[in-house]
């Protein structure tokens, strides 16, 4: 049964549509100005300011440069590897946490709630951090120490906390009128019907796995082991060399550098673009029908 | 004991509930609570755990805020210093402005960054055409992973005296300089790039929290024959409004903690008055080496300190004027 | 759904395998072997030993190779010294090399030798030892490290920069011993001079002059430009024309502030006309760099301060405009005749110090190994590389080849020198060569005239007036930290608002008066204490 819709409506949608449209144009701007920037000859970049309707001087350059960086490809590799196993665990943890932090059956949910809310205040700091993982626990060159020490992070695991308060008591009921326990109850009931919540979850802990570099500055060793973004940052910094007043001779290591820069994002985001609009369906409405039948 | 919604145990059919006779051991309480819901508490022990080990663990380093800090000697044999870091900061002649920014760059942050991708989310809730609607929300978060020093290159070139943004400016009516130069600029500048950065990818989690609404109530509604602004007042918003809370609450508990990187690539001298916050001021005492470790801990305890001060008011606030809080 | 946890098991038990199997494959890390045979200590090192050496890569290494054992000169020079080294380098650039030394340090997980800027440890190389990280090297050398010993004994001033307050030897420090010791300077367009018929600028009148007509007959909107990280008290500009300097500085042995003292005055009066002319870029004070050399690129402005290598040659480089050209200017005097004084010059001692931890076993041999950097063939090593390879020998000298000047892989000059020497990165033994770096700014003549130019007077300041490398007590630094921030952030609001006109410059007394009231006397006397010690080594 449609509604017709009224005239306010319709000058609504009009005006909602050129705004968001709008919106898109703005924050769309930057990073077209990053691809077109990577793709510039790097000389006529260094000279260049305000607005790139194109690239100037079209040159494949920064890429080249880039990928001449053997860390590169395995680069990818580490990182894949590191998320897909970090997301799993983040995912496991994250929604364990988040399931027995609303039950009103646990007692020690509010104690559970400030000791883990109190983790965001007070901190060691990073040498004593360092110490437990490197020393205490030995994960020093180890992958492991990218995932487990950030196994959860408080801030998800209080928004998936509030997510599953919020579905009806009524589903986990009858799960164990049928004799469910918890964990059919989490992984076959509550998950399922939190779909948007997961793809979020998945969509964040992914980011920041895929964005992290600092942790594996500290504990990796092994050039090989290198997550790409701590790839991306070397040859960064190796192509701008400002900082080597002593050396640094001629301008091209400098030219370059202003392109890499720009390339250097273009090559760590392009993936995450393209994983997203799978993610991204899954922010439709109507999940949640028929789940509360019955 | 508290539960969500006042709801007690009637409905539980698994759980027992604990009964504080007199006469009944501890113990044995405790072991009868722990087997009548042993897959919780089997679940709880790995996150437990994580907590303990790597946040409980390095706790101990927190007191280094009190020490004077040598990486060779390590943190127990440091030597106690009191609250000389402490004092060293809060006698700063500073202090008060420092304080005074960092407040207000967060406060500001807060009032226009917040609501801001609440308000995308419930715009793009409104959209009907499925391709139009992902399209906006792919191109809108973008931004966030250029890095900041790109940013700051764009803001540089934008808001510089022949920028575009300045242009703008002059068009409406103001003195064309480097808007980077003004401190009364400052403020606006670091909060309104940080929308444009932000926006978008702030807006995925209520967009996800948008989707969880169930349909059946829009069904419901349209047949009752709400038009739009009811259903967005009465389905929409409720629907929402536990994950905005939850997020507003956790906002301000971290308000005073602005990092130093976007502050230092934005500002400068002329630009101190307003712009230089405590994590930029703390940047550039740097150089002291184990003196260095010592004050900037004693300063992020200060900080954090404030900030829970802000966020146990936060949180009893929303109890009281709503269901929803942290605990 | 069943399947979601079969799904997220399986995942997870794949990718933790996967994990392990990699961590486990980088195989052992070669800890110190002590070597078979026991060694006199005044004979060659027989029977090849093992040690671990942490440095941070040059920043066109990690272009081109992923480790130093990797590079040609290291090769050579560890079949010679028959000292195997593993290197451990931390991630290039940024704070990573800082980070993983505290860490390190913190850990107790010390290899054999650390190569870092030990001046910068807190308290100094002295605490480095009383800490028990490194190992105090005066009688070591005596027996294992001729050629440096003789170093340090034939120049004393050397010495005074290597030894701690103290007198202990800490490390092995790379060291400039050539006459090159500035890289950065003021240039200027030298077409547009030509233009104009204007010669380079030498007093400040001279400058006005050129400036004004940069901006009238070149429509330069900054004639000169610059940003605040270079004209805000880090380097010497056109201060030194009134007889003052930019931040600390020594006047026979006397340690001086100089943004309170009465030059400065004047300096900042020339700094506030040519703003208000618009002589001085009226942005400097909000740019980024970027922006700085696009103005010079972009023909906005005509001069600028900048480094030989990263601006000039840049500049010349990728300049787009018809007959552009560069020149270095002599650092400005007051009267036409007059000498600066204030000028540029770097340390003899660099930042590069390789010391020998309290964790290695083969002290005397690692010893022999450093000291070979010191020696002749050591230094043609790692400047030139191997003859016949990468330089050949023409009218005597060492004369770099194709493989470096002209690579046929394609590599520049500074990947080339990176993966066969050592020659373009602070290192230690001998450092800036004057041979490599003649060959160095080869590409443009004006570069090398830069470097005769700007080394010309930098003696005086070199040796009586900059600053020495002193050591700090780790008292001295919590207390100069504390001041010197709020110090330097009041200095650098003053001095923009002096430029600018917001604060009229009759009101520096009231300035300096401000100053003393933040205890700026009283880092003048700990800075002067860390002086007296330094001179008294």
């Amino acid at each position: 049964m449609i509604r017709k819709r009224s005239i306010g409506e319709v000058l609504f949608d009009a005006i909602n549509y050129m705004l968001l449209a709008g919106i898109a144009f703005i924050t769309t701007y930057p990073f077209i100005y990053v691809i077109f920037a990577s793709l510039s000859d790097s000389k006529l970049l260094m000279a260049h300011r305000g607005v790139l309707l194109s690239p100037i001087g079209f040159s494949f350059n920064a890429y080249r440069m880039a990928f001449v960086n053997p860390n590169i490809l395995s680069g990818y590799g580490v990182t894949i590897v590191v998320l897909v196993a970090g997301v799993s665990v983040n995912l496991l943890m994250t929604s364990m946490g988040a399931y027995v932090l609303s039950r009103k059956t646990f007692k020690l949910k509010n104690i559970f709630m400030i000791m883990i809310i109190l983790t965001m205040y007070i901190q060691g700091g990073l040498i004593p951090r360092y110490l437990v993982i490197n020393n205490f626990l030995g994960l020093g060159n180890n992958l492991l120490s990218l995932i487990l020490p950030h196994a959860i992070m408080t801030m998800n695991l209080i928004i998936m906390r509030t997510n599953f308060n919020q579905i009806p008591g009524s589903l986990e009921e009858s799960a164990r009128i049928d004799g469910a326990n918890d964990f059919i109850i989490l992984f076959r009931i509550i998950l399922p019907v939190s779909k948007a919540i997961v793809a979020v979850m998945i969509l964040y802990y992914g980011v920041h796995h895929w964005n992290s570099w600092f942790d594996a500055m500290i504990f990796l060793r092994d050039r090989h082991l290198y997550p790409l973004q701590l790839v991306l940052r070397e040859i960064l910094i190796v192509n701008s060399m400002e900082s080597m007043i002593e050396s640094g001779a001629g301008g091209d290591t400098e030219a370059i550098g202003e392109s890499i820069k720009y390339a250097t994002i273009v090559i760590a985001t392009i993936p995450i673009l393209c994983v997203y609009p799978f993610i991204q369906k899954y922010f439709a409405k109507g999940v949640m029908i028929g789940a509360v039948k019955g | 004991m508290e539960s969500v919604g006042g709801v007690m145990s009637k409905k539980f059919i698994t759980s027992g509930t604990v009964s504080s006779r007199d006469g009944t051991s501890l113990i044995k309480i405790i072991l009868k609570e722990v087997t009548s819901n042993k897959y919780l508490y089997i679940m709880a022990l790995p996150v437990a755990l994580y907590y303990l080990l790597f946040h409980y663990g390095p706790m101990y380093g927190a007191v280094i805020a009190f020490k004077d800090y040598n990486i060779a000697k390590g943190v127990l044999e440091s030597p106690w210093v009191g609250f000389k870091h402490f004092q060293t900061f809060f006698e700063s002649r500073y202090f008060g402005r420092l304080m005074r920014n960092t407040f207000f760059i967060s406060l500001e942050q807060l009032i226009w960054g917040f609501p801001a991708p609440v308000l995308l989310a419930l715009l793009l809730n409104e959209v009907r055409n499925k391709y139009f609607k992902r399209t906006v929300q792919t191109l809108s978060y973008l931004p966030h992973f250029i890095s900041l020093v790109v940013i700051a290159g764009m803001i540089h070139d934008f808001m510089g005296r022949d920028g575009l943004i300045t242009d703008l400016f002059t068009l409406l009516g103001g003195k064309r300089t480097n808007l980077l130069s003004v401190a009364g600029y400052f403020r606006t500048i670091y909060v309104s790039t940080g929308i444009w950065q932000q926006i978008g990818w702030g807006s995925i989690i209520y967009l996800a929290a948008l989707s969880g609404i169930d349909s059946m109530q829009y069904e419901a509604a349209e047949i009752d024959g709400a038009g739009r602004l009811r259903k967005l007042l009465h389905i929409t918003i409720p629907g929402m409004l536990p994950t905005v809370i939850i997020l507003l609450i956790l906002n301000i508990g971290n308000m005073l903690n602005i990092g130093f990187q976007k502050v230092i690539l934005l500002y400068n001298p002329l630009t101190y008055e307003t712009a230089d916050i405590i994590s930029s001021f703390v940047y550039r005492t740097g150089l002291g080496g184990s003196f260095q470790y010592s004050y900037t801990t004693a300063i992020g305890m200060f900080q954090s300190t404030l900030n829970l001060i802000l966020l146990l008011s936060a949180n009893r606030l929303s109890r009281k004027v709503s269901e929803t809080s942290l605990w | 759904m069943k399947k979601i946890l079969n799904y997220i098991s399986l995942i997870l038990v794949l990718s933790l395998l996967s994990t392990v199997l990699i961590g486990c494959s980088q195989g052992v890390q070669t800890t110190i072997e002590t070597s078979k045979g026991t060694e006199d200590t005044n004979e060659e090192v027989k029977t090849p030993i093992n040690v671990t050496y942490w440095i941070a890569m040059g920043g066109s290494s990690s272009a081109v190779v992923s480790s130093y054992s990797e590079v040609l000169c290291f090769q050579e020079i560890e079949k010679r010294t028959n000292v195997k080294v593993e290197f451990k380098h931390p991630p290039a650039g940024g704070t990573a090399a800082e980070e993983q030394f505290n860490l390190m340090i913190a850990g107790r997980d010390l290899p054999d030798i650390i190569n870092y800027n030990w001046l910068v440890y807190p308290g100094g190389p002295e605490k480095a030892i009383g800490d028990n990280i490194i190992i105090k090297l005066n009688d070591i050398i005596n027996d294992n490290a001729p050629a440096y010993k003789k170093i340090l004994d034939d120049n004393p001033h050397v010495s005074k920069q290597v030894l701690t307050d103290q007198g202990s030897l800490a490390f092995f420090g790379g060291l400039n011993l050539g006459r090159y010791k500035g890289s950065s300077g003021l240039m200027l367009r030298k077409d547009w001079l030509d233009d104009l018929g204007l010669d380079v600028p030498d007093t400040i009148d001279e400058w006005t002059n050129v400036l004004r007509q940069f901006k009238e007959k070149k429509e330069s909107t900054a004639p000169f430009t610059t940003i605040m990280a270079h004209i805000g008290n880090t380097r010497n500009m056109f201060n030194g024309a009134f007889n003052t300097g930019y931040d600390y500085y020594l006047v026979d042995g006397q340690v001086m502030y100089a943004p309170i003292e009465p030059g400065y005055k004047d300096y900042l009066s020339l700094l506030n006309e040519w703003y208000s002319e618009e002589l001085l870029d009226p942005d400097f004070a909000s740019i980024d760099d970027k922006t700085r050399k696009s103005n010079m690129l972009n023909g906005k402005s005509g001069a600028t301060y900048g480094a030989i290598g990263g601006n000039m040659g840049a500049f010349l480089d990728q300049a787009t405009t018809e007959g552009y050209d560069l020149v270095m200017a002599q650092y400005p005097v007051l009267n036409k005749g007059d000498t600066p004084r204030f000028t540029l010059s770097s340390n003899e001692l660099q930042i590069a110090q390789a010391a020998i931890t309290t964790a290695c076993k083969e002290i005397e041999s690692v010893a022999r190994y450093l000291d070979y950097f010191y020696t002749d063939e050591g230094r043609k090593l790692q400047n030139f590389g191997v003859e016949g390879v990468t330089y050949e020998i023409a009218d005597g000298q060492p004369k770099y080849m194709d493989l470096i000047m002209n690579n046929p892989d394609g590599l520049t000059v500074a990947q080339a020198l990176s993966k066969y020497t050592q020659s373009n990165y602070p290192s230690i033994g001998f450092n800036n060569e004057e041979l490599y770096l003649k060959q160095y700014y080869q590409e443009y003549p004006q570069q090398q005239h830069a470097l005769e130019v700007i080394s010309k007077y930098g003696d005086e300041w070199g040796k009586h007036m900059m600053m020495p490398p002193v050591s700090a007590t780790p008292e001295e630094s919590q207390e100069l930290a504390a001041l010197e921030t709020e110090i330097k952030t009041f200095r650098d609001e003053m001095f923009l608002k002096f430029i600018m006109g917001t604060e009229p410059l009759d009101n520096f007394d009231q300035y300096v008066e401000q100053m003393k009231k933040m205890k700026v006397e009283r880092t003048i006397e700990l800075k002067q204490a860390a002086v007296d010690r330094y001179n008294n080594r």
